[in-house]
């Protein structure tokens, strides 16, 4: 089983990671998760989101992967039993005492252990799979030599982190946060104090900011030694990134899976994922310890994307208009393109806007503005226009 | 019972001390440690500490050391659940010890450890009132640090190099950094396992020493006093020690924020 799993903070991210590609989407609920300043869902939004998932035939992963503290623990049986009631495919869980009780209660659902686990041994893996463990999310830190290994004996799924964002410590293994700015990392609040800057007793000062992680020279290999879950990164992350995402990986992971994979397209498909980013991206610990080259100094040295153009609210095949809603400014002249879940991606040049009046304008200059562009192409609602990135991946 | 001291030994001679056990920092096992001892070297029945999270090779290497475990462990301290299933499939009986230095926060939690366990080390980044209402809730006694510099942050990196490196500074595998907007200061430690990010200050948690716990555990690993008797015995008799933090024993921390605009 090879499974593309991505990350979804509310119900919106989730039916756009399906429908992008994603065949799993992991959620966090309104408690015991590590984003607890995300929206998360609700158990309605999750009742919402599994009858969407169960309808693709695709499946939904709760986290409650909190470490818990004795004020915690109140309500979180009814919630195990709640969740799997609803039909939740498996909780993703980090302290045992989790593990143990929904092993305890029976519960149809999975129990998959949290990279916060930080398995990184075989042997480690067997002690959870003991405790009734179907899957483990290995340690960010696992290498090609552990996965395969951790894989050959005990037969676990295992799932691997393959894009987004990296701690600098073990996940889990780190309260910084805790003691700079008093947010509990480990109960959802980290402040990611490791992308902070330090003063030493030399010059520049010090800093540990991780690049972030990207996987996609070594997903084949990956699958070639066992990992059967393909995760990324980024509840907290946009539409856009998540379409972009999952849908390259969807693509590279087909395409690897049908023999068809070339390193033409390999090279785009990088181009598509760095230019998503807002910050660079690099294997990290795969094949060797990272080094000055997998971190930043000096500070974040991050920028935002404004690629995100507008998003396909329908397709007249009348008329041929496709409607949209503005996300970033665009105008008349400008390169654009197209892409989506169901189609190829395509350049068009802009030639005519039309506001939500029949009116002609000349740009597109207000967030989630409804307008209207000619299109002889067939689109569909989820699609999304963006700035032309590179050579189309048709032209390859 | 009374509880059992644990002494993790810094760089002094070591001298036997009555009303502690030596807690030996196991070579090649452990991270961010001044010293650390092979099994070869150390006194028959001893206690050992292994507070790396292993890799695979490591676990295969940790294997090679079951022949002497007989003679030469009495207990293991460990922090990778690996060496639990470890000794469990080799038949080894020796005391185990665990200490996920930020996963044991709560009694039930605990209390699933401690049905594969002898005993845990709770963590250190709780309050005293959470430790008192754990200690009340747990079926079988369990373990405080209660004694020298709290480890923050385990990262696998080479973060002191890569920052000598980057900036081709002289290479030091001990630095003070200092947070730029709380000026929090952090003692970082790197060898060739990674990187810890300690509390310069020293906690002391003295205060604990009333409670009706498995094992205390007092870590000199970067404190170096010239008599470890001596050291003990102000240590027990509560004379001042400088330069020390109560860490989060009155400290409560918080992970959701409130909403904006409001408290």
């Amino acid at each position: 089983m090879i499974e593309l799993l991505a990350p979804a903070g509310d119900l919106e991210k989730l039916k756009f990671a399906l429908h992008y590609g994603a065949d799993a989407v992991y959620i966090g609920g309104q408690n015991y998760s590590l984003r607890a300043n995300a929206k998360n869902f609700s158990l309605e939004d999750i009742q919402e989101g599994v009858n969407y998932a169960h309808s693709l035939g695709k499946k939904v992963y709760v986290t409650v992967n909190i470490i818990f503290h004795e004020e915690d623990v109140l309500g979180l049986e009814e919630y195990l039993k709640e969740l799997d009631k609803i039909g939740v495919d498996a909780i993703i869980a980090s302290d045992l005492y989790v593990v143990q009780l929904a092993t305890k209660l029976h519960l149809s659902l999975e129990v998959h252990l949290s990279t916060q686990g930080s398995v990184l041994n075989e042997s480690a893996a067997l002690f959870y799979k003991k405790m009734g463990v179907k899957r483990i999310v290995l340690a960010r830190e696992a290498s090609a030599n552990d996965i395969k290994k951790i894989k050959e004996k005990t037969g676990l799924d295992l799932e691997c982190f393959v894009h987004g964002a990296m701690c600098t410590s073990f996940s889990g293994r780190c309260v910084l946060s805790n003691v700079v700015t008093n947010r509990d990392a480990n109960r959802g609040g980290c402040a990611q104090v490791c992308r902070f800057t330090f003063d030493t007793d030399e010059n520049p000062c010090f800093s540990m900011t991780s690049k972030d992680l990207n996987m996609i020279e070594f997903i084949e290999e990956m699958m070639h030694i066992g990992v059967n879950s393909f995760k990324v990164e980024g509840r907290m992350r946009g539409i856009y990134y998540i379409a972009t995402v999952i849908l390259t990986y969807r693509k590279i992971i087909d395409k690897i899976l049908q023999n068809s994979l070339t390193s033409e397209e390999k090279d785009y498909y990088l181009k598509v994922l760095n230019r998503v980013a807002n910050r660079e991206s690099t294997p990290q610990f795969f094949h060797g310890l990272p080094t000055e080259q997998e971190q930043y100094f000096l500070g974040r040295e991050e920028v935002s994307n404004q690629d995100f153009l507008g998003l396909v609210l329908d397709y007249d095949e009348k008329q041929k208009k496709v409607k949209l809603e503005q996300r970033n400014y665009f105008k008349v002249g400008d390169v654009v393109e197209f892409f989506g879940p169901n189609m190829e991606t395509f350049s068009y040049t802009i030639h005519k806007i039309e506001n939500d009046l029949g009116e002609s304008i000349s740009v597109a200059n207000h967030p989630n503005m409804i307008v209207y562009l000619p299109m002889d192409h067939f689109l569909e609602k989820f699609d999304m226009m963006r700035v032309k990135l590179f050579d189309k991946e048709s032209d390859l | 019972m009374k509880s059992k001291i644990l002494l993790i030994p810094g760089e002094n001679t070591l001298e036997k001390v009555s009303c502690c056990d030596f807690l030996f920092p196991l070579d090649g096992f452990c991270v961010g440690m001044d010293r650390t001892f092979s099994l070869e070297n150390i006194p028959d029945h001893s206690y050992i500490y292994v507070n790396r999270l292993l890799d695979s090779r490591g676990i295969e290497e940790f294997v090679k050391l079951l022949p002497l475990f007989s003679k030469k462990v009495k207990g293991i301290v460990f922090e990778d659940l690996g060496i639990l299933n470890v000794l469990k499939e080799n038949s080894i009986t020796v005391e185990t010890i665990f200490y996920g230095t930020h996963g044991v926060c709560s009694s039930y939690t605990a209390n699933s450890l401690l049905n594969d366990v002898d005993t845990v080390i709770l963590s250190n980044d709780i309050t005293k009132e959470e430790i008192d209402e754990i200690l009340e809730r747990v079926t079988k006694k369990v373990g405080l640090m209660i004694f020298g510099h709290l480890p923050y942050m385990y990262s696998r990196r080479t973060l002191l190099t890569n920052y000598s490196e980057h900036f081709k500074l002289e290479k030091k595998k001990k630095r003070i950094v200092k947070e730029q907007f709380s000026k929090q200061e952090f003692l970082v430690v790197e060898d060739e396992f990674g990187t810890m990010f300690y509390d310069p200050l020293v906690f002391d948690g003295r205060v604990l020493l009333n409670k009706d716990v498995s094992y205390f555990l007092v870590d000199l690993r970067f404190e170096h006093v010239s008599s470890i008797k001596q050291f003990m015995q102000d240590f027990l008799t509560g004379n001042t020690i400088p330069n020390t933090t109560d860490g989060f024993l009155y400290r409560k921390t918080i992970y959701r924020l409130p909403p904006k605009g409001g408290v």
